[in-house]
C-alpha cells in the first residue's frame, strides 16, 4: 500500500479570512489527514458545507493550505508538497498530469462543444482531424448528438452543458483527476452514460478524487470513500464500512 | 524548468522631485500615490516580478494602480527611475534592458517585443493603410521585398480575421474592434517573443470583445508565446493569464495563481475586487 501511494495529505488546514467582514474567520478544513493510492477512486461525501470542494480546490492550489502538506508523488518519482511549491511546479502538474473539473462548463465564449472538447487534444499535439473525431465520439457516447457537437454549449441545458463538461475531462485523462460533482445535474440514463466514462478512465490507471452525491455512482465506483463533517474528516474505509445514507441522496430507482 | 524570459526587479517610476518620504507616503496602505511631503506623483514602487516562456502574466487594478505604467516601462515608451529588467534575448540576461542604448531599445521594441495599446491610435497610424501599418513595422525589421511584406501583411490581417478587401483602407474608417484587430495584426508580424497587452479589449462591446479574447487566446496557446496582460477587468485576466499580480496605488498588493487569486484571495483589496465583480 504504502509502496503504491499516490497522495498523501497530512494534518490539512484551510482558514479562510474575511477582510470585508470585519476579519472574520472561517475554518473551511481542519487536520484532514489520508492517504490515496495509485489507480484508486476515492469519494469525497458530506453534508454541503463540510468542506468536500474546499478540500479538492486546496489540493488543486485554487485555495491555499494554512496548515499541513499535500504530499504528491510526480510521475517522475518526485515527492511534491501541492501545498507549498512553486506556483512554476503547479502550473507543470496542472499540464502534465493533474486536472481539476469543476463541477459546471465554464469555457471562452464562441467555441462550439466539439472545440471545447478537442482542444485538450489538439493542445497535447494530436492532430486535429484525431482530436475532432475523438472528441466527436465520446460527444456522442455522452448522448450529445452530432447537431447539438456543433453549437454553442452557452446553449444547452444543464444537462447538456455538464456531459460537455465531462467529455472534455474524460478525452484525454490525466494521472491524478479532481472531480467536483459532475454528475450533480443528471438524470438516471445520463448518470449511466458518465458511469461508463468514469469506469474507463479508471482502467485507463488514473488516479480519481471525486465529490458525489449520488449513492449508485459511489456503489459502481468507488474503492474507498472519506465522509467530511464541519471540515474534518468523520469517517474513512472502503464503500461498504462507512455508513453514508445520511451523506448521500436515497438510490434514485425508478419506481416499478 | 527553464528560467524566466523576463525578470523585473524593484521597479520604481515617480513623477516629479522624489524625497525621502515619497516611498512610505504612499501606496495602499496610505490609500494615495501622492506624495504628502514633496507632492511627487508616484506611479509605482518596488515592483518585481518574473515571467517564465510561454507564460500569460495578468496584471489587474484600479486606474491608477500603475499597472500600465509597468507595461511602458518595459516597452521603453517610459523610463523607470529606478529598477531592473533582465530580458533573455537582451545580452542573454546579464544587463537590464533599461540600461540599453538608443540604438538596442529599438531593436527590442522591433525585434523582440509587440505591444497592443488600449487605444489603436496609439498602436497605428491612422492615416497609413491596415496594410501599410504592417508593412511599417516589417520595414523596420530590414524587409525588403514588397512581395513578402504584402503577403505577411495579408497573412496576419487574416489571422486577424480583417477583410482582406480592406487591407488598403485607411483605419481611421475601421470601426474599435477591427481596429483593434489591425493593431493586433501589426503587433504580431514580426513575431515577437514577448506581447505586451494594455487594456486590449477595454472600449469594446461585449460581442467584439469576446472575439478579440478568443482570438488572442488562440494564437497565444498555438505560438507558445509569452504575454503580460494589463485589465482591470477580471474576464479577461480568468480568461488569459496563468498567473496574475494584483497592484494597487503602484504597489503589488498580492501575486498567485489566476483562479487562486480569484477564488481564495488573501489581500482584503483583492477580496473587495472579487467581491465587486458580477
Amino acid at each position: 500500500m504504502l509502496d503504491s501511494r499516490i497522495l498523501s495529505v497530512q494534518s490539512l488546514g484551510k482558514a479562510i479570512t474575511l477582510h470585508l467582514l470585519g476579519e472574520k474567520q472561517v475554518q473551511a478544513l481542519d487536520d484532514v489527514t489520508f492517504d490515496v493510492s495509485d489507480g484508486e477512486f476515492v469519494a469525497v461525501v458530506g453534508l454541503s458545507g463540510s468542506g468536500k470542494s474546499s478540500l479538492l480546490k486546496c489540493l488543486y492550489r485554487t485555495y491555499l493550505a494554512t496548515a499541513g502538506s499535500i504530499l504528491y508523488q510526480a510521475s517522475t518519482g518526485q515527492d511534491i508538497d501541492l501545498a507549498s511549491a512553486s506556483e512554476q511546479d503547479i502550473l507543470k502538474l496542472r499540464r502534465n498530469e493533474i486536472r481539476y473539473v469543476p463541477q459546471f462548463l465554464k469555457s471562452a465564449p464562441r467555441l462550439s462543444a466539439l472545440d471545447i472538447v478537442a482542444r485538450p487534444l489538439v493542445e497535447s499535439g494530436y492532430d486535429a482531424d484525431i482530436a475532432y473525431s475523438e472528441a466527436s465520439r465520446i460527444l456522442s457516447e455522452l448522448g450529445i448528438g452530432s447537431d447539438l457537437q456543433s453549437s454553442f454549449p452557452s446553449l444547452f441545458s444543464g444537462g447538456e452543458q455538464q456531459r460537455v463538461n465531462v467529455a472534455r475531462a474524460v478525452v484525454a485523462p490525466s494521472r491524478l483527476m479532481l472531480l467536483d460533482e459532475p454528475t450533480s445535474a443528471l438524470d438516471a440514463e445520463n448518470r449511466e452514460r458518465v458511469f461508463h466514462q468514469l469506469q474507463k478512465v479508471k482502467d485507463g490507471g488514473s488516479t480519481i478524487i471525486g465529490v458525489f452525491h449520488d449513492r449508485w455512482l459511489l456503489r459502481h465506483l468507488a474503492d474507498r470513500v472519506v465522509v467530511m463533517e464541519h471540515g474534518k474528516v468523520a469517517q474513512i474505509g472502503t464503500r461498504d464500512e462507512v455508513a453514508i445514507a445520511r451523506y448521500v441522496g436515497a438510490e434514485t430507482v425508478p419506481a416499478s | 524548468m527553464t528560467g524566466p524570459i523576463l525578470s523585473v526587479s524593484d521597479l520604481s517610476v515617480i513623477h516629479g522631485n522624489e524625497c525621502p518620504d515619497c516611498r512610505t507616503s504612499t501606496g495602499p496602505e496610505v490609500g494615495t500615490n501622492t506624495c504628502a511631503s514633496c507632492g511627487a506623483v508616484v506611479a509605482c514602487t518596488d515592483v518585481s516580478f518574473d515571467v517564465y516562456p510561454g507564460q500569460v502574466l495578468g496584471i489587474v487594478g484600479e486606474s491608477g494602480s500603475g499597472k500600465s505604467t509597468v507595461l511602458q516601462c518595459i516597452y521603453q515608451d517610459l523610463a523607470p527611475t529606478r529598477g531592473d529588467a533582465l530580458f533573455a534575448e537582451f545580452e542573454q540576461g546579464d544587463r537590464s534592458i533599461w540600461q540599453a542604448n538608443r540604438r538596442q531599445r529599438r531593436e527590442l521594441r522591433t525585434y523582440s517585443m509587440g505591444m497592443v495599446y488600449q487605444n489603436p491610435r496609439q498602436g497605428l497610424n491612422l492615416l497609413v493603410t491596415a496594410g501599410g501599418n504592417i508593412a511599417e513595422r516589417l520595414l523596420a525589421a530590414d524587409w525588403r521585398r514588397v512581395e513578402d511584406i504584402r503577403d505577411t501583411a495579408s497573412h496576419f490581417l487574416n489571422r486577424t480575421e480583417v477583410p482582406i478587401n480592406r487591407m488598403d483602407d485607411f483605419p481611421a474608417f475601421f470601426s474599435g474592434g477591427m481596429q483593434q484587430r489591425v493593431q493586433i495584426a501589426k503587433a504580431l508580424a514580426n513575431n515577437p517573443t514577448l506581447m505586451l497587452l494594455d487594456e486590449p479589449t477595454t472600449g469594446l462591446d461585449v460581442s467584439v470583445q469576446a472575439g478579440v479574447l478568443d482570438l488572442l487566446r488562440e494564437i497565444q496557446s498555438s505560438k507558445g508565446m509569452t504575454v503580460i496582460v494589463v485589465s482591470h477587468d477580471l474576464a479577461v485576466i480568468r480568461l488569459l493569464a496563468d498567473r496574475t499580480l494584483v497592484m494597487r496605488h503602484g504597489q503589488v498588493v498580492e501575486s498567485g495563481l489566476t483562479d487562486q487569486i480569484l477564488e481564495d484571495p488573501q489581500h482584503s483589496y483583492t477580496q473587495l475586487l472579487v467581491n465587486s465583480a458580477a
